[in-house]
């Protein structure tokens, strides 16, 4: 065998062999699609429908808000409720709206034009409580820009309910303490005008490419959401616990802990079909053996037109959220700092008045309230 | 393609004619491929009045009046040889007999048939040999059954991973493919990237793409028909080879002289080790592949022979970029399948012109998912299998203008679609998918007639039935709306062995030849195949553990009508070769999927599959020249393959809106070239040339937001194409460098697989990552692969 191997490897000089490398083809809507983002909730969180068209052939993926529609959720086939327009194509169900566990909603819309569209109705089914989240240190496999790297892998369980065709939906929220609240290319920062200040641009540092960070004045928190589709059926475990569930891979950004935010969600049996099939068509690609993509069939449906491609789908969900902390105590080797591999770069100090300090503008990556379940370091 | 065994007795008698001058000949009857003698073939002098019988090497010599003799020397499965001799002394006769097809058969690839296309009563040929093979140049130094299949015209796959090829345009499972008799459900190993066939133990191979013999059926497309080579009787031999990927041997062992010999063979893979040298991506790769075949021949007497081959396959793979499942939580997913094989074949020569062929064969395919779990040993596994029985008999007559099969076929199928056997997690349920089990009979006759040394005619009838059998419990829905739980009606329950469903029909054949001028032939054939047994599988090529179906209740036999007419040349004294052939298929009842189709342990996947009808046509032309210091061939293909799917008006009903759509491996045109440099004794030079229109994927119509992230949104089926494909390869063959006459000959083979690096897209995809989306293309063999193989003979 020694000399077999010898052999082989004498004989033998491949270069590279199977790689994945981009396609150069512009990505572009072909036609007008109308495409419904909508998922109740019984969170305490604002409801919204969000309506919009495809733009076709911009040579890049757009959409345009859908305007003046009326927007109507249908509880039980009777009960109304009639959704205000807030901009953008967001429409907002009446404040204090919450679906209810078992009843049956469904999504009408009448576009400006008249267009007239129903969806299928969706029941809302109960969801169980999220049992445990754990996590398990992992060297050099959590993927993080193209490369893999050290982190940890976060797990969870729960107890599946008696009856069949459960089907859960995971999303989390990873919140890393922030320490620079802006940053400036080839320039410097100035706290005015109010309330996020500018950078401006230096003469002395055009084209050198540096970036200045700077500090927050108090609490600020990153926030990282998932971007992939997490579903999956009681098929094969119907009423006994779901173990070891994958959530989240979480990479090593920083050396202090982090907070991940779980939420557990129940979707029904046609949801989770669609929420499967974009996963599959998305996210699963790229195998040696991908299932080609399928039209993607959503619940919504011209009235007149059944035919009419409708994007989308309108879901009820029942959701329950568990917070896991991530002890990173344990995850040896570098960080990557939250910059995208960047490591922080503070403006150098002129006193008195530079450099000054960003405050931490909440947005939907960002936010200076304490997140529930937050850890402070001991002192 | 037959394997005959006969071994004739004749009682040699002499004559003695007094007063005459007389004269004698000398002759030696050989294979004109192997150029092995032909022990046992009959000579038959002057129309009877003497007839003689070769010795074992094929010898044969007798006295002749020199005023004239007439030899015709004959061997079963061959084609006679015709001699005048007259007024020589002494004649020394090196008689070289072709074997030939028993029918109007389109051989396209045959390693025993050297005669010319024209000539043969058959549609269609372009010949290759093992030896051939051996020749051209091979992915990692592994001679491919299936990759050499592909340089042909009208073989095509849908990449370099296929499991499998497509000929013609028809699926991979439309192909029978067998190994001595015996069916191989999954033909590669190493998921597409090899063939499942022991190069060293395989004799010959024949696939039949158009005019399919009436023997064969079970299948809507073709049929590969691949044969373990013979033990040697005489002599003990050896042979092997190392290559990067696999490490060979055959030994052939004579056990009683000229009566019982045993060939083995044995090939294994255990260099997945040096898969991360290759490509970090192949990191969490493990793959290890082995296969054995066996050969037990043994002749009862001179009328009896007993045949028993036996074929062993095992793989196992982990790996991540076949995907997982979903719902079964796991830290990895690993593949492991093999395949049981066993053909008993009984061969009874009742007498010269007659013999019958009695094969009992069973094949046992075994998938296994197996799924390791987190912090645990506990693997929880996925088991189906296919156990296939099949008894048949046939018989056969030759005699002046006839050549006549007949046979008899019953064949069982009990199929384990799927069972979850979770270990020691008591999470998890135990799902058992209910047994599948029918019957396939068939019986057929065939007979080729020579009208006129012009004309030759090949009709051919096969009836088959297929019945499902109990134990079930099968489901009735709502007729003309979707299978689904919501037009669900009933469901029904039928006792073992009761009757739930049955399908027949027959199956004619038939092919024409008429040779208008010397040279110049058209040939005409028309084909129908009824296949009851399919791979259901919504994947671009088959995964090994895809899952295989009988028909039933709501899944209808797919049905094949194939017409075929083609028109073949011999110029040059037969050293060149020229064919055009043109084909029309129509298939019935093929298989396509509705949307987010799921089979895995699916107890009712009628609601999952929707059937429909596809469309193929196609213009193959091959120019091959035969002879000479360069051989090899060209060919290009012009072939398109449409599917269309509407089972009723509703969406869900449809594939594509329920117009027609373009076959995954559909491929317009397709351009081949095979040249050999024959350098004399020690060595040749060859290449491999092969371009392909790209196959079809689909772009998405427009995107879709959820949860502000956009994802493709897919309408029309297969509108868009990958770039074409092309491909330029080497090979150096070294004969016995040591140019010295001992019993153990070393070969090297030195070959460049893609030699100019094309990155060859095996997929285009879209993909999310992180909040934006991006195309990506993915290439299996993206850089030149050099290899090195040693191979060894002792003869």
């Amino acid at each position: 065998m020694k000399q077999n191997i010898l052999l082989i490897l004498l004989s033998i000089v491949i270069w590279t062999a199977a790689c994945v490398e981009p396609f150069d083809i512009k990505l572009t809507s072909k036609k007008i699609i109308l495409v419904v983002d909508g998922t109740l909730s019984d969170q305490d969180e604002p409801q919204v429908i969000t309506l919009k068209k495809t733009q076709p052939n911009t040579g890049y993926i757009s959409y345009l808000a859908e305007r003046e529609a009326k927007v109507v959720v249908i509880e039980n086939g009777t009960v109304r409720y009639n959704c205000v327009e807030e901009g953008l194509g967001r429409y907002v169900l009446p404040a204090g709206f919450k679906p209810k566990v078992n009843s049956d909603y469904t999504l009408s819309i009448v576009l400006k034009d008249g267009t007239e569209y129903l969806s299928g109705s969706e029941k809302m089914k109960p969801v169980p409580e999220i049992d445990s989240l754990y996590s398990e240190v992992v060297i050099g496999d959590i993927p993080y820009r193209s490369s893999k790297i050290n982190g940890n892998r976060v797990y969870l369980n729960t107890q599946d309910f008696k009856e069949t065709g459960d089907n859960y939906l995971w999303n989390w929220k990873l919140y890393e303490r922030q320490t620079y609240c802006a940053s400036c290319l080839e320039g410097l920062y100035y706290n005015t005008p109010l309330p996020a200040g500018r950078c401006v641009g230096s003469s002395g540092l055009l084209g050198t490419g540096i970036i200045y960070d700077y500090f927050c004045p108090g609490d600020c928190w990153e926030i990282y959401y998932q971007d992939y589709i997490n579903v999956m059926s009681d098929t094969y475990s119907n009423g006994n616990k779901i173990t070891g569930r994958l959530i989240a891979e979480i990479p090593l950004y920083q050396t202090s802990g982090a907070l991940l935010e779980v939420k557990q969600q129940s979707v029904t049996p046609t949801s989770f079909r669609y929420l499967k099939l974009l996963a599959e068509q998305s996210q699963n690609t790229g195998s040696l053996a991908d299932t080609p993509p399928a039209a993607l069939v959503g619940n919504i449906k011209n009235i007149k037109d059944p035919y009419e491609s409708v994007g989308g789908y309108f879901m009820v969900s029942s959701s329950r959220t568990a917070y896991f902390w991530i002890n990173r105590n344990n995850v040896p080797g570098n960080t990557t700092g939250l910059f995208g591999g960047r490591s922080a770069n503070p403006e150098p100090p002129t006193p008195p008045f530079r450099p000054p300090a960003a405050p931490c503008i909440k947005s939907k990556t960002r936010t200076p309230d304490k997140p529930k379940g937050w850890v402070d370091p001991q002192v | 393609m037959k394997r005959i065994f006969i071994f004739l007795a004749f009682i040699l008698s002499t004559h003695v004619l007094y007063g005459q001058t007389f004269g004698s000949i000398e002759g030696t009857v050989i294979d004109s491929l192997t150029r092995q003698p032909l022990p046992g073939a009959t000579i038959n002098v002057n129309y009877g009045n003497l007839s003689l019988v070769a010795d074992k090497e094929g010898k044969f010599t007798f006295n002749y009046a020199r005023k004239g003799v007439v030899l015709v020397v004959r061997f079963v499965g061959y084609k006679p040889y015709r001699v005048s001799i007259e007024n020589v002394e002494k004649i020394k006769l090196n008689v070289v007999l072709s074997e030939i097809s028993s029918d109007l058969e389109e051989i396209i690839i045959t390693s025993k048939s050297q005669m010319n296309a024209v000539k043969r009563p058959i549609l269609g040929v372009n010949s290759l040999s093992i030896k051939t093979l051996n020749k051209i140049p091979s992915a990692l130094g592994e001679v491919d059954i299936l990759r050499g299949l592909q340089m042909l015209p009208g073989v095509t796959s849908v990449g370099e991973a296929a499991n499998g090829v497509n000929i013609r345009g028809g699926a991979t499972d439309q192909n029978l493919i067998l190994l001595d008799d015996a069916p191989i459900f999954n033909p590669t190993h190493m998921f597409g990237l090899f063939s499942a066939f022991p190069s060293e133990a395989v004799s010959s191979f024949d696939l039949y793409k158009g005019n399919v013999p009436a023997r064969f059926g079970g299948r809507a497309a073709a049929v590969l028909d691949v044969s373990l080579s013979q033990p040697s009787l005489d002599k003990f031999k050896m042979q092997g080879g190392v290559s990067i990927v696999s490490n060979r041997i055959k030994m052939d062992i004579p056990i009683i002289k000229d009566r019982l010999g045993v060939m083995i063979s044995g090939r294994g893979a255990f260099n997945d080790f040096l898969l991360p040298i290759v490509s970090k991506k192949l990191d969490n790769i493990r793959a290890k592949f082995g296969d054995g075949a066996s050969k037990i021949f043994y002749r009862v007497n001179n009328k009896n022979t007993l045949t028993l081959s036996s074929y062993y396959s095992k793989d196992f793979f982990q790996t991540e970029v076949l995907g997982t499942i979903n719902d079964i939580n796991s830290v990895n997913t690993q593949y492991d399948y093999q395949t049981i094989n066993h053909t008993l074949n009984w061969f009874y020569a009742i007498s010269p012109n007659l013999n019958l062929q009695t094969k009992v064969i069973s094949s046992h395919y075994s998938p296994v998912t197996i799924l390791p779990e987190l912090n645990s040993d506990n693997k929880v596994r996925i088991k189906s299998g296919v156990k296939y029985t099949q008894f048949k008999s046939n018989i056969n007559y030759s005699k002046n203008k006839h050549k006549v099969e007949a046979g008899l076929d019953a064949i069982n199928y009990r199929i384990n679609p799927g069972e979850l056997i979770p270990g020691s997690n008591t999470n998890l349920k135990e799902i058992k998918t209910q047994l599948e089990n029918a019957m396939e009979f068939a019986a057929y006759i065939e007979d080729e007639v020579d009208f006129s040394p012009k004309f030759t005619l090949s009709g051919g009838l096969r009836y088959s039935y297929f019945v499902n059998l109990g134990p079930a419990t099968t489901r009735l829905y709502k007729p003309g709306v979707p299978r689904d739980e919501i037009s669900l009606l009933d469901t029904l329950t039928y006792g073992k062995n009761k009757v739930i469903n049955t399908y027949g029909g027959l199956e004619p054949r038939l092919g024409l030849r008429y040779e208008f001028s010397p040279g110049k032939s058209v040939k005409m054939g028309y084909n129908l195949m009824r296949q009851y047994l399919q791979v259901i599988t919504n994947t671009t090529t088959p995964l090994p553990t895809s899952r295989w179906k009988t028909s039933d209740k709501y899944i209808k036999p797919q049905i094949s009508s194939l017409y075929t007419i083609g028109y073949f040349q011999d110029m040059k004294e037969s050293i060149y070769e020229f064919s055009v052939e043109t084909y029309l298929r129509w298939t019935k009842n093929i298989v396509d999927y509705k949307p987010g189709a799921d089979f895995l342990l699916q107890q009712y996947p009628e609601s999952q599959l929707l059937q429909g009808l596809n469309k193929s046509y196609g213009l193959e032309l091959m120019v091959s020249k035969k002879k000479g210091e360069m051989t090899g061939w060209v060919n290009y293909t012009f072939s398109r393959s449409f599917n269309k799917v509407s089972e009723g008006p509703e969406v869900a009903q449809q594939v594509n809106l329920g117009n027609w759509y373009l076959a995954n491996y559909d491929r317009p045109h397709s351009f081949n070239a095979t040249m050999v440099l024959n350098q004399g004794k020690h060595h040749d030079f060859s290449f491999n040339f092969t371009y392909s229109t790209g196959r079809p994927y689909t772009l998405p119509e427009g995107f879709i937001l959820y949860q502000d992230r956009s994802y493709p949104f897919y309408a029309e089926r297969n509108n868009a194409r990958i770039p074409d494909y092309h491909r330029l390869d080497f090979a150096w063959n070294i004969y016995n460098p040591s140019m010295k006459k001992k019993r153990w000959t070393g070969n090297w083979t030195f070959t460049v697989y893609n030699l100019y690096g094309r990155k060859n897209a095996y997929s285009v995809f879209l993909k999310t990552d992180g909040t934006a989306i991006k195309a990506n293309k993915l290439t299996v063999f993206g850089a030149p692969i050099v290899s090195l193989s040693y191979n060894f003979k002792f003869l």
